[in-house]
Formats: structure tokens, sequence, C-alpha cells
């Protein structure tokens, strides 16, 4: 054989040390991005959510008083049902008002999503592998509040490669992290759906029905953001808040409607059953609309 | 009567059940028959062994060792099974898992081995749950000596023919530096002599020993490959034959001529013929997969033998458009999407795949054209098997453990994005490694294997 001699572009040196075990990169670099602009709310929105609000407090306001007026009125003829019934009132008021201060309560401390961070299609479009790792791993602390985003993330992090471009990281991101979470966070809005509509068709006034209301629409943003780990911005609060106050008012509403209606048909207990089954079907509506609003909200980043 | 009544009921029963069994095959299997086109040390073992594992082990882990696999997600899975081919041997994964598991790669292969890869998923929806009915996505698959592969296009050629085109390959680099001895020895053969037994098996073990030193060196264009790992099928002793020289397989009428003439449309008809009919001919998807290094690792001639190879290739197989009728109608399997893969990526560093991809891409140019032709569809990808490496103190290093044991750096210059680029005086050596101690983590560390899935079956 007389093959030719050839200049290898190669530098070898050996090593004094064993070659490691394999690790999972773990960087903890603190992210540097612009902050993202915060969404103008305008002037417009805050007269309607103004609006909205009074609408509510009238709304409740009203079915205090005709419930105040029944009981008054009753009170003449059989004072001590009336009695009871006051009493008994007041204690479902007091125990839904406790039950809202503690969702409220749950809510709020669930960490607040913060509006500094890249959106997906920003890491998409402007960022490198380093940057989206990093971005990530930044939105993953983030989320830490939710066992079940926590597991997402553990998955996601243990299944990325040194080989992985941007676009591969992201799209890994949106099949183990995003998917799976609205997935779940979809299910337990079904949920808290049918349990919305459940407490519409069982309030016996639209006072007891509207406090149900807002007790499991709170219920429903606290549920979903702990499946997501973290709780809309103030901006994504505002719009929660107005969607919010336009299901209490259309709720009650359809209350008042069905209420009517079953009224002039009769009052029996059939009708009354019937405008409660109307009244449920759009009370668990309205709720899924919230729901489906927030997952958006905490999605859409 | 009884007996007649009784015959066509097991009759009419085997109608029916062949009926439902190729309904159920038509409507809720997805066959993928893959064939993998690998020359010899491609990885075509280490590829099949580690896609099993990686598969079995998927529904077990928290992570998803194939993240990009996004048309089979992990939860969609209900099995993993490997099943036999019907009068093929199994492919041995025990064993090859075994092997590495005690540091040791898994032996070449030097034999055929049938199997389907079949996996099982959930139904989707609430009716196909109602059904009871699961998918199932074959991938059918045979390993095979690498160096058979280099014999097909054989099949389409006479003994002279053949005979001078191995010649003149021979007389050019990078063959003509490993073809001294064999050159040396035709040049003063007495051709005057009649064959006879003796003499054919002296001819042919001087070539068959121009194709082992050859093979060592890095040569992938050798004929008849089947030489160097004979088939049970063929016997070379008592039908083999080798070049001649132009002088001799000139003449039509000499001895050795008429001989290995004889015996080379032999070798066609018992072997090659059946072996492209079982094998290679019944396939609509294809994987072409390529050992860059060993051409790096050599020079700019080997590359570019290495291209002329494949493109040779491409008349061997049967491609198409992607019409779905073909398979399921026409009963005509074409090869409608093919993968180039190169193999063995985590010998490169990070930095330089993007150049690694490129000079993939200029080596496949050939045989591109003619898919293109065939209106097949293509796409090129870097794989892995397994992770053998670690990164280094600079982007163009790479650490590993080589076959004594010893822990080495490696700086690599910028690898060349194309063929012309490489100086053909100068080479890339290739990493040999030593089988990792944490085996089973760094075949969890594998690279592309998922995007090339994905795309089979998209």
């Amino acid at each position: 054989m007389n093959e030719p001699q050839y200049q290898e572009r190669v530098k070898k040196r050996t090593l004094q040390e064993a070659q490691p075990e394999l690790s999972l990169p773990e960087s903890d670099v603190p992210l540097q991005n612009d902050k993202a602009v915060i969404e103008d709310t305008g002037s417009g929105i805050k007269t309607l959510l103004i609006a909205l609000f009074t609408t509510v407090l009238a709304i409740i306001g009203f079915s205090l008083i005709d419930a105040y007026l029944y009981v008054t009125d009753l009170m003449a003829s059989h004072p001590l049902l009336a009695s009871l019934l006051a009493a008994l009132l007041l204690a479902v008021a007091l125990a839904i008002f406790a039950l809202i201060r503690n969702e409220w309560k749950g809510l709020r401390a669930i960490g607040k999503y913060s509006n500094d961070l890249f959106s997906i299609e920003e890491l998409k479009t402007k960022g490198d592998v380093a940057t989206t790792r990093r971005a990530l791993k930044h939105r993953g602390k983030l989320q830490t509040g939710s066992a079940f985003a926590r597991g997402c993330y553990h998955a996601f992090e243990h299944s990325l490669r040194e080989h992985h471009t941007n676009d591969e990281v992201l799209k890994i991101y949106q099949d183990m992290v995003l998917s799976p979470i609205e997935r779940q966070a979809k299910s337990v809005l079904k949920r808290e759906s049918a349990t919305a509509g459940g407490i519409s068709l069982i309030s016996p006034n639209s006072f007891i029905q509207t406090l149900g209301i807002l007790w499991i629409s709170l219920r429903t943003l606290r549920r979903i953001s702990l499946v997501f780990g973290i709780r809309p911005s103030i901006s994504g609060n505002w719009r929660l808040l107005r969607i919010a106050l336009e299901n209490l008012a259309a709720g009650s509403l359809t209350d008042l409607l069905t209420d009517e209606i079953a009224a002039q048909l009769g009052g029996t207990l059939g009708d009354k059953l019937l405008a409660n089954s109307v009244d449920a079907v759009a009370v668990a509506s309205l709720n899924q609309r919230l729901g489906k609003a927030l997952i958006r909200e905490l999605s859409k980043h | 009567m009884s007996r007649f009544v009784n015959k066509f009921y097991k009759a009419f029963d085997t109608l029916v059940d062949t009926g439902a069994q190729s309904l159920e095959n038509l409507f809720s299997r997805d066959v993928h028959h893959v064939i993998i086109t690998g020359l010899s040390r491609s990885g075509k073992s280490m590829f099949f062994t580690t896609l099993m594992s990686l598969l079995s082990q998927r529904s077990q882990q928290t992570f998803d060792n194939l993240p990009l696999l996004r048309s089979l997600p992990k939860e969609l899975i209900q099995s993993v099974e490997l099943r036999p081919i019907e009068g093929e041997a199994l492919f041995p994964l025990d064993r090859n898992l075994q092997k590495l598991q005690s540091r040791q790669w898994p032996e070449s292969t030097e034999q055929i081995y049938g199997f389907e890869l079949v996996l099982t998923t959930k139904p989707l929806n609430a009716i196909s749950k109602l059904l009871r009915k699961s998918n199932q996505i074959i991938f059918r698959f045979h390993d095979y000596p690498g160096e058979w592969l280099t014999d097909l296009p054989m099949l389409h050629k006479e003994f002279v023919a053949w005979s001078d085109s191995a010649w003149s390959q021979q007389l050019n680099p990078p063959q003509k530096h490993y073809a001294s001895d064999w050159h040396a020895f035709v040049e003063s053969y007495d051709f005057d002599r009649l064959p006879n037994e003796e003499l054919v098996g002296d001819y042919m073990q001087q070539y068959r020993n121009y194709l082992i030193a050859a093979k060592s060196k890095g040569i992938t264009l050798l004929q008849p490959g089947s030489m160097l790992i004979p088939s049970p099928k063929f016997n070379w002793e008592k039908n083999g034959f080798a070049p001649l020289p132009s002088r001799i397989a000139s003449d039509p009428e000499h001895p050795w001529t008429l001989l290995f003439q004889k015996n080379f449309e032999h070798f066609k008809k018992i072997w090659l013929a059946p072996l492209q009919e079982s094998y290679f001919s019944k396939a609509d998807k294809q994987i072409v997969m390529l050992d860059l290094h060993q051409g790096l690792s050599h020079s700019r001639a080997h590359l570019n033998q290495l291209k002329e190879t494949l493109s040779n290739l491409a008349s061997s197989f049967v491609y198409g458009a992607d019409k779905w009728y073909k398979p399921k109608i026409l009963f005509r399997h074409e090869i409608s999407k093919v993968a180039f893969v190169a193999t063995k990526i985590d010998l490169i560093p990070n930095s330089q795949h993007e150049n690694f991809l490129h000079l993939l891409q200029d080596i496949t140019s050939g045989i591109r054209a003619h898919l293109r032709e065939k209106e097949v569809e293509f796409q090129h990808f870097l794989i892995s098997a397994m992770q053998t490496t670690d990164p280094g103190s600079c982007e163009n290093c790479l650490r590993f453990t080589n076959p004594d044991g010893d822990y080495e750096e490696w700086e690599f210059e910028s690898i060349p994005d194309r063929l012309k680029a490489l100086d053909p005086e100068q080479n890339y050596p290739a990493i040999n490694t030593m089988v990792p101690k944490d085996v089973l983590a760094r075949m969890n560390h594998a690279q592309g294997i998922d995007r090339l899935i994905e795309y089979l079956i998209k």
C-alpha cells in the first residue's frame, strides 16, 4: 500500500480526569429583557367597568331589598317563620361571603404574572436558543406555585438537549408545558362550570344566586390560576373583572327574566324548576366564558 | 356430503378471516415499510437498538426522550412491541443492550434480521373507544450487512462491463493506494493456464485481500461486497469471480472470461436478484444512512467516492411520487420519501453541525437529482444513537474516552461545508470512543432520532 500522508486538522490532548456522568444544564442567569408594553386599558373601558359594577351592585341591592321586603311582609303574618327565614338568609349570605373571602385570599396568594417576560412569539422570532431557554426557565420559576406546572416544567427541562434549535425548544415547550397545562385548566373549568350551573339550579332567590355566582367565579379563577401557577397581571385582571361583572349582570338579569316568565306561566314548582334550569345553563355558559378568558390570558404569553 | 360441507365451511371461514384481517390492516394499521440503506459501519444496528430502547422507555419516564416526535406523543402510546417477520431472524436487541452495558459496541451485522416495530396507540375519540379500536403504527425494518448493499448495482451489468468499471476504479484514487499488491499479482499472472478450482480460488483470494485492505482504509465502493461477508445462499469457492484485466475480459472466448461470466450471472440469479426482491423492493420510505466520519478521516477522494457509491445505488431502488392508492389498491411499493442521515453526529462539535449538514447535502447532490425527477420528497438529518462525547474547553472542542480508557479532548478546525472546501491533502481523524459507563443515560441523549421518525410518519 502506498497511501499518501494527510495533514490532520485536529489538535489532540489527553486530560487528567475521568469522563463525567451526564447532567442537565442548569443556568441561573437573570433575564435582562426589555419591559413589555403594558396594554393601555383606556378610559372608555374604565367607564364601562364602572357601569357594569354599578349594575351588579344595583342588582344585588334590589335582590337584597326584595328578599328583605319578602321577609318583612312575612313577619306580619308568620313572625316565627319570617325570623327563621331571615336568620337562614343571613347565615347563607355570611357563609357565601366567607367562601368569597377565602377564594379571594387564595387567588391573591398565587404569584402574579410578570409583564416583563418575552412572549412565545417574541422568543420565536427574536430569541436565540440560550435566551429562549433562560426565558423559559424564568417562566418555570414563576409558575412553581402549581404542582402540575412544576411537573410539566420538570419533564420539559429533562427532555431538552443541547442540539435542539430555538424553534424546536419552543415546540417542545408547547407540547410539554403549554398544551398539558391548558388541557388541565380546561378540565378544571368544565367541572367548575358544572358546579356553577348546579348552584344556579338550587339557589332559592336572586340574591343568593348572585352571591353564588360571585363565589364560583372567584373559585374558577383561583383553581385555573392554580393550574398555571400564576394569576393574571394588572392588565389581565382588568379584562377579567370586566368579564366577571358582565357575567354577574347577565346571570342576574337572566334570573330576573326567567323568574318573571315563570311567574307569568303560573308560578308552579314545575315552572320554577324550568326557570332555574334555564338559569343553570346560562350561568354555566357564562362561567365557561370567564374561565376561557382567563385561560387565554394566561396562555397567550 | 358432510365432508364437503365442512370443507366448504372451513374455506369460507378462512376467507372471512383473511378478509377481516385485510380490512383491519387497511383501516386500523398504518404500516411503514422503511428501508434502511446504510453501508458497512454506518450505524444501522445502533440506530435500531437506540430507537427501540427509547420507545420502550419513553412511556415510563417523566421526561420525554423523543420530544420532537409530535405525531406520536408519549401519552398516546399504549404499547411498543418488537415482532419477528416470518422467516426472518429477530433483531438481537437484548444481546446488543447487554453488550453495551458491558461496555462493548454491538458486533457488526453479518446476517439479515427482519422485524416489525409495532406501536399501539390509544383510541383518540369516544367512538373509537366504544368500538375498542386501537390503531397500530408499524415500522417494518430489515438490518443486513452493509457490504451487500453495494452489490445491488451489479444486477444491471454484464460481467465484462462490471469488470472494466471495477478495474478503472482501482486505477484511480483512493482505491489505487490500496490496490498495488493486487495489481502486481494480476500483472504477473499467467492467464494461459486453464481455470481450475485451485487457480480460481487463489485468484479470488488475492482479490479478496485487496477488498479487505481497502475496506479497512475506508473505501466504500467495494464489489462484490458479498465476498467479504458471504451469504449462505451463494458458494464463492465454487461459483466465484473477480475482475479480469481488460485484455482478458475483452476476449469473449477466453476460458477465464467464460467462467467468470457464467459465475457472475449465477451470482445475480441466485443471490442478488432475490436479495433485492425480498428486502429492497418493498419499501415506501427510505433512510439513507451515511458515516461521513470515515470519509473525512481519510481524504476528499474517499468522500467523492462515497458520493459516487450513493449515486450508483439510486438505480437499485424503485422511486415514485406518494399516492395513497399505490400500496392499497395497486399493491405497488415505491419509495416516496427519503431521509438522508449522517450518523454519529455526537463526534462533531455542536458549532460545526451546520457545516456538517451542508457537507451531507453536497454528498447527496447526485442522488437527489434522480429523486427530483421522480417527485420524491427528501430531507437531511444529523443523528447520533448515543451521546458519547462531552463539550470541551472551546466551542470546537469535544471530550471523550478513547478505547484505552483515557479521557481526551480534540479541537477541530472548521469542518468543510462542501467537498471542494476540503483540501485534498488534509483530513479530520474520526473519534473512536469507548462505550460510556452511563450508557443508558447517554442513549437518552440521542440526537435527531425523533426528528427523523417524525418526518417518516408525518
